[in-house]
């Protein structure tokens, strides 16, 4: 029997720390694991014991590229828990600061770290002397997103001025001109980078996923709506754990989230658009299908265009946000602790981010669950790394483990929140 | 004594954790040339994550200083020195964070994303101190902490030899003697 290992130390271009075992046994893919060994980072048992009011800037911590999400799940959990309603303008802010972490996220996963894949580059930096222009345009896009998050949120990596009940402080409208300025370029920028992506070689690849994401009767979702799914699932966040259960496997630090009674589901951009598509803009939409895309997507590749339709669709409503904002007299809602539990899910830049808290009536926590995006899509990953794998089995090792490599980081995945680097060893047997 | 517009070209950037251990040596320097009336004028700034900004930090200065951490190589508190404008850092050197860290962009990558944008100040000087101990909440290593004081006094004096001309002759004066 002859065995053959491909070995890559190191996966670049992800965040986090993390390694894929690809087994092939008599001519097919037996197992594809994402073994996640980061050790696990326990804020769920360290934000026992804390007050209510620490659980945004605690979470925030969990990730530096979207601390917004933890932040604006932890937000509206602990309101939920205290019975707090927060209307605009404070809900219309925190949708801003939102659409800054979608904008620099979703700009730094196109420009930076994606498309070397379909253009044949090693990297962004060797990608730069062939598009300088592009990747210009990408950092400006991307330095915009983070202009949004240091106006509203105090700083750009891990904000400090969310609170629960509203924000620490609120900008002025003289401090949001210069962003709408900004915006306005930012908005031309993501409409060119979409464009220019949509010209990448595709592979031909779907996969029949059920997409799960948030639902807003009139909005493209960011922090309220109904959690739904493209096989029926319709539900209120707080019964979350009535549909989606968290597993335990053994080659992953990382817990692994399934649909109770199906298995594996996908969230994040192509989940949004799919379910969303109709609370788009009309012109945004118009330019997802000058871009090749559906209403629907299930090419997983393709989800570097999604990416970009929801940068453009950002930038409109951040423009939008500002124009109609007007300052409120106080900076939040003054707010009493009670005992409560309380449930919040956001639509992080990777998908929805869910957050369950109790606290008792000095407002001290009792209890916290995170999920985040990336454990919700680890059976996905590996469902999508098999069949890729399944389809070019007699493919070139180096060709196999560069269109692993890239399915993998479709999902611009970031293992530092679910649980860190990606080794990638296929086993030939 | 001072002079607002001296050094007004100049940016010393900090890089690293502050809350681990030996990460924490970029920002420390960064905090002491920040107080040093020598350096008076200067831009000095701490970065603790999302290095890609830092090609937007430096695009409005024509000389860059920064330090910051590196993994072990040879010994603890080892310092290296390398006019990046001149060359990419070694291999060996390892950054923190780089792209063998957590984050997809390090201190390393910005730099050649820069030079390959022709973004990259004329003048740029990198002091990596190889650190020992990069665990959350860790004391700074001795050796460490030796090194960040070796480097504080490393850049003032470079700073003022190589662009103290930009200085009224009083001005240099009394800045040079404030390091004497």
């Amino acid at each position: 029997m002859e065995t053959k290992t491909i070995r890559v130390d190191l996966i670049a271009r992800v965040e986090g720390e993390g390694a894929l075992d690809l087994r092939i046994e008599d001519g097919r893919v037996s197992s594809a694991r994402l073994n996640i060994f980061e050790p696990p980072r326990l804020f769920e048992a360290l934000l026992r014991g804390r007050g209510y009011e620490e659980a945004p800037d605690i979470t925030a911590r969990i990730c530096g590229i979207c601390p917004i999400a933890y932040q604006m799940s932890a937000v509206h959990a602990m309101e939920d828990a205290l019975g707090l309603q927060v209307g605009d303008p404070w809900r219309a802010l925190r949708r801003l600061i939102y659409c800054g972490e979608w904008i620099e996220s979703h700009a730094l996963h196109i420009v930076m770290l994606h498309a070397p894949d379909f253009l044949g580059y090693a990297d962004a930096i060797q990608m730069a002397r062939d598009y300088p222009e592009i990747v210009q345009t990408g950092l400006t896009l991307k330095r915009t997103g983070n202009e949004i998050m240091r106006v509203l949120g105090g700083r750009e990596i891990h904000p400090i001025n969310v609170k629960i009940g509203g924000f620490y402080r609120v900008p002025t409208k003289a401090e949001l001109a210069p962003l709408a300025d900004a915006l306005k370029r930012a908005q031309d920028a993501a409409i060119k980078i979409l464009r220019w992506a949509s010209g990448f070689p595709f592979p031909d690849f779907e996969r029949d996923y059920e997409f799960v994401a948030l639902r807003h009767a009139s909005e493209y979702a960011f922090n309220e709506g109904r959690i739904v799914s493209s096989r029926g699932m319709e539900i209120a966040i707080a019964d979350y754990d009535s549909e989606f259960e968290e597993r335990h496997a053994a080659h992953s630090t990382a817990l692994q989230s399934v649909v109770k009674r199906r298995g594996s589901y996908l969230v994040g951009p192509m989940a949004r658009y799919s379910l969303n598509f109709d609370r788009l803009p009309t012109a945004v939409q118009a330019l997802a299908r000058e871009a090749g895309l559906g209403s629907t997507c299930r090419n997983p590749f393709k989800s570097i265009l999604v990416r970009g339709v929801e940068v453009v669709y950002a930038c409109q409503e951040a423009l939008r946000l500002i124009e109609a904002y007007e300052p409120p007299g106080r900076p939040a809602i003054p707010v009493t602790p009670n005992a409560g539990v309380g449930h919040g899910c956001t639509e992080a830049p990777r998908g929805i981010c869910y957050h369950r808290y109790e606290i008792n009536r000095d407002g001290i926590i009792l209890n916290a669950r995170i999920v985040p995006p990336t454990s919700q899509n680890q059976l996905s990953i590996e469902e999508d790394l098999r069949e890729v794998a399944s389809r070019h089995i007699d493919a070139a090792e180096d060709k196999l483990r560069d269109l692993c490599e890239q399915t993998i980081r479709n999902y611009d995945p970031c293992i530092s929140c679910s649980a860190h680097f990606l080794k990638l060893t296929v086993h030939r047997v | 004594m001072s002079d607002e517009r001296a050094f007004a070209e100049l940016l010393v950037i900090g890089v690293g954790n502050p809350d681990r251990a030996d990460d924490a040596v970029g920002p420390l320097v960064a905090t002491r040339l920040r107080s040093e009336p020598a350096l008076a004028g200067a831009r000095v700034i701490v970065r603790t994550g999302d290095m890609l900004a830092l090609i937007d930090d430096w695009d409005s200065a024509e000389a860059v200083v920064l330090i910051d951490a590196a993994a072990p190589n040879t010994r603890a508190g080892q310092i290296h020195r390398v006019d990046v404008a001149l060359s990419a850092p070694p291999a060996e050197l390892t950054l923190t964070p780089s792209s063998t860290s957590t984050h997809a962009f390090g201190v390393v990558e910005a730099i050649e994303l820069a030079r390959t944008l022709g973004r990259l100040p004329a003048r740029f000087t990198l002091f990596a101190i190889e650190g020992g101990c990069f665990e959350a909440g860790g004391p700074m290593t001795p050796a460490v902490a030796a090194a960040a004081a070796a480097v504080t006094q490393s850049v003032l004096q470079e700073v003022l030899a190589s662009q103290g001309d930009q200085l009224p002759d009083g001005v240099r004066a009394e800045r040079t003697e404030l390091l004497a």
